[in-house]
């Protein structure tokens, strides 16, 4: 069948052509970008039986040009498109903006807005370590935690949808303040549906039959309810031995190579060093609220992940404080026009994203339009950690230490 | 009056017969035969393709409750019961594409015979007293020679997709047979000798006091940690993982060639519940249930058993992530293997005694 009456030379390439697979003990294959374990974005792993000895992160598959489009949008129409790298956790990616806005106008937000502004991170941050930890179990080949993860995430999207009118990507953030209040009340469907979420997960009835329509008092329901399913996810993966054995002591990153590499956020935290934006330099409300900046001494996938758990923890006591502290007022400075000018100068700021540390340089020439935006995304700082612990690891540790640096491609290529 | 029309017609029809050609004739009564209601309705093609379906259709329903959904809902009157056979309408239509690079004769023919393979387990499982489609002495070695086979035609389904994916799938799939195999055939040793048969009718009558899970509990809990293996289920689904391999060494099988290797998982995994029963639950022995006929009653505790055996299968998917390679052999040979040993050691010392 295959050597059909044709020349010697034909059937020498024919028969090269049958191994598929290079010559020699090594196995080069791409995993990505149609990959269900990594998303937009490539790695070239060559392989020695089971043993990873090299891998080449391939980046850029959803590069948008962000940076660039910046110079020809206005500072308030930037804030939308900004949002899109990281869509989950779009408070995380703009706040830095904002900021250095705010820096350059010289102005500061009213303390509604700032408090406001907290709590909408936080939401984000949860929402965004729920997907994390959703998709760590897949990763895992568990399938269970990620449905439950995405179910408890439903309720708190429905908070971030009642105060910035979207489920993501709200654009909430504005030069001066947010973009509205919170509203006062609840509308009557979703504690309805809440009720019956509560009951069908717990077993039991909402305390005291009813659960509060008003604003704050529903806020802080949702953070009990969550705090309770947190405990549950626990036994049903964290501590799962299998889990533990396919997390533990994979894909080790020492202390020291963590601070040389420069990773951010929960990796650098998993590794034991403890740095974050929002306790190292302290923006808006953060300084006012009491909280842990969990770490892990481990320096394995496993801390990296029960990091990420702890986080949503201390998130949740981030909200409770904010909506029992949040004083009445004003939420903006004054409505912006679309074309404000921005006094010329240069200004770096950086905020705490669910990923890291999102930090932004702007450069201003007194016009409409910003003259220069440099973003600099918490996994486009993760990135240079993939080469440096997908070696001489099993093929099956591959997406387990993907996905503990929580890489998130979009948000690299920006 | 009446029994004289039904007369009148068994004449007509014997007349009737009579008058046709002989091969009609023998045909004819080969349909009416108990070979042929056999291999078609009961033990045989009907009974398993309700059987899997059903565990197709429970284990969505089952997962989707230990997540928190609600699983298949629109197709089909309750519950989305005609779920399966949409999807199977939606397999069937699709292309049949083979991979330019693959061995064409090799990678058609494999879906095929691994199904075939796998239906033809039934063959020898008895499903009742007398029922069974082909009954011999050694039965049980029959079935297992069917469940040795079927491991061939998946690797060779994955070598011959020329693919790399596949390639990995593969490798990882024999070393998967290596592990389990073994303690797979010791955890029967203990059953068999018990027995002292070989014939699953046999094994199943000595079963008529005890069932054999509690003198061979440990030959139980090694059958059925290699029987997962043998099934691909979470968390020994490494072959076809996912994340690490697309689909392991079935990524590049579409529609129907794809249905097949799906059906012929699963018909495994009721040949594997069924003969979980057969072997260690005491098969068709089971209390009296005043209102079903005596009859049915054998074929009832059967199926109730295996689909426990099932229900356990498939709500480790729910439970547990998945295992890898090197774990997957240091329990095969460090930790099966002798316990089923030690499991052929306990029941010949029983014998010895005089217990079993």
């Amino acid at each position: 069948m295959l050597f059909r009456g044709e020349g010697v030379e034909v059937v020498k390439e024919k028969v090269k052509s049958l191994e598929v697979y290079e010559a020699g003990p090594m196995l080069t294959f791409s995993m990505g970008p149609q990959h269900p374990g990594t998303g937009h974005f490539r790695m070239i792993i060559t392989v020695v039986g089971d043993t990873v000895v090299r891998c080449d992160p391939d980046p850029g598959f959803v590069h948008r040009g962000e940076e660039k489009l910046c110079e020809y949008k206005t500072w308030i129409t930037n804030i939308p498109h900004l949002e899109r790298p990281a869509i989950l956790d779009a408070a995380g990616m703009i706040y830095p903006y904002v900021l250095a806005v705010e820096r350059l106008m010289d102005i500061e937000p009213p303390e509604r807005a700032k408090y406001l502004r907290v709590i909408m991170a936080e939401l984000q941050r949860i929402c965004s370590h729920l997907y994390w930890l959703g998709l760590m179990g897949v990763f895992a080949g568990h399938a269970t935690i990620y449905m439950w993860c995405f179910g408890d995430r439903e309720y708190l999207v429905d908070l971030t949808q009642l105060i910035g009118g979207q489920r993501i990507t709200h654009s909430y953030f504005v030069p001066g303040g947010v973009r509205n209040d919170a509203p006062s009340k609840v509308p009557k469907e979703l504690v309805k549906d809440f009720r019956r979420y509560y009951r069908m997960m717990l077993g039991k009835d909402y305390p005291g039959g009813e659960v509060p329509e008003d604003f704050r008092k529903y806020v802080l329901a949702v953070c009990e309810f969550f705090d309770t399913r947190l405990d549950e996810y626990y036994p049903m993966l964290l501590d799962s031995p299998l889990f533990i054995y396919r997390t533990r002591g994979v894909g080790i990153l020492k202390r020291e190579d963590a601070i040389s590499l420069g990773v951010v956020g929960p990796v650098l935290r998993g590794s034991g060093v403890k740095s974050d934006t929002r306790i190292d330099e302290p923006y808006d409300a953060y300084p006012y609220l009491k909280f842990n900046v969990p770490t892990m001494d481990g320096c394995d996938s496993y801390s990296r992940i029960m990091v990420g758990y702890y986080e949503m923890r201390e998130s949740v006591r981030i909200i409770k404080q904010a909506v029992e502290q949040m004083p009445e007022g004003p939420v903006k400075l004054k409505q912006h026009p679309v074309t404000i000018k921005v006094p010329a100068g240069e200004v770096f700021a950086s905020a705490e994203a669910a990923r890291g540390q999102c930090s932004y340089y702007i450069r201003s020439d007194g016009t409409d339009k910003p003259y220069r935006v440099k973003i600099c995304s918490p996994s486009f700082r993760n990135l240079i950690a993939i080469p440096h612990l997908i070696k001489d690891v099993r093929i099956a540790d591959i997406p387990i230490i993907y996905w503990s640096l929580n890489y998130w491609p979009v948000e690299c290529d920006r | 009056m009446s029994s004289l029309i039904f007369q009148e017609l068994a004449r007509a029809a014997a007349n009737f017969l009579s008058g046709l050609p002989q091969p009609l004739k023998d045909f004819i009564l080969f349909l009416h035969s108990d070979a042929f209601i056999k291999a078609i309705i009961f033990p045989g093609l009907l009974f398993i393709l309700t059987f899997v379906m059903f565990t197709i259709w429970f284990e969505r329903k089952l997962l989707a409750r230990v997540m928190v959904r609600l699983g298949p809902l629109h197709v089909g009157k309750y519950a989305g019961l005609l779920q399966l056979v949409a999807d199977a309408v939606k397999l069937l239509s699709k292309e049949l594409i083979v991979p330019e690079k693959a061995i064409k004769p090799l990678y058609v023919s494999m879906p095929i015979l691994c199904c075939t393979l796998s239906m033809l387990t039934f063959a020898f499982l008895p499903l009742g007293p007398g029922w069974v489609i082909y009954p011999s002495d050694i039965s049980l070695l029959l079935v297992f020679v069917m469940l040795a086979i079927t491991p061939i035609t998946i690797l060779v389904a994955g070598w011959a997709s020329r693919s790399k994916y596949s390639f990995i799938g593969m490798v990882r799939f024999a070393f998967q047979v290596f592990s389990y195999e073994v303690p797979f055939f010791l955890a029967i040793a203990g059953v068999t000798l018990a027995a002292r048969s070989f014939n699953l009718e046999k094994i199943v009558e000595a079963q008529a006091g005890l069932p054999f899970i509690i003198p061979a509990l440990l030959g139980f809990i090694v059958f059925l940690i290699t029987a997962i293996a043998e099934v691909e289920r979470v968390p020994f689904d490494l072959p076809t993982a996912e994340q690490e391999l697309v689909s392991g060494w079935q990524t590049e099988y579409t529609g129907a060639y794809f249905a097949l290797f799906y059906l012929a998982a699963y018909i495994k995994l009721d040949v594997i519940a069924i003969l979980t029963t057969l072997l260690f639950l005491g098969g068709w022995h089971g209390p009296l249930i005043p209102n079903i006929p005596e009859s049915i009653l054998g074929h009832f505790w059967l199926i109730l058993k295996s689909l426990i055996v099932v229900f356990l299968v498939l709500l480790l998917r729910g439970v547990f992530p998945r295992i890898t390679l090197d774990k997957l052999l240091d329990l095969g040979w460090r930790v099966l293997i002798p316990l089923s040993l030690l499991n052929l050691l306990i029941v010949a010392i029983l014998i010895q005694i005089g217990l079993l």
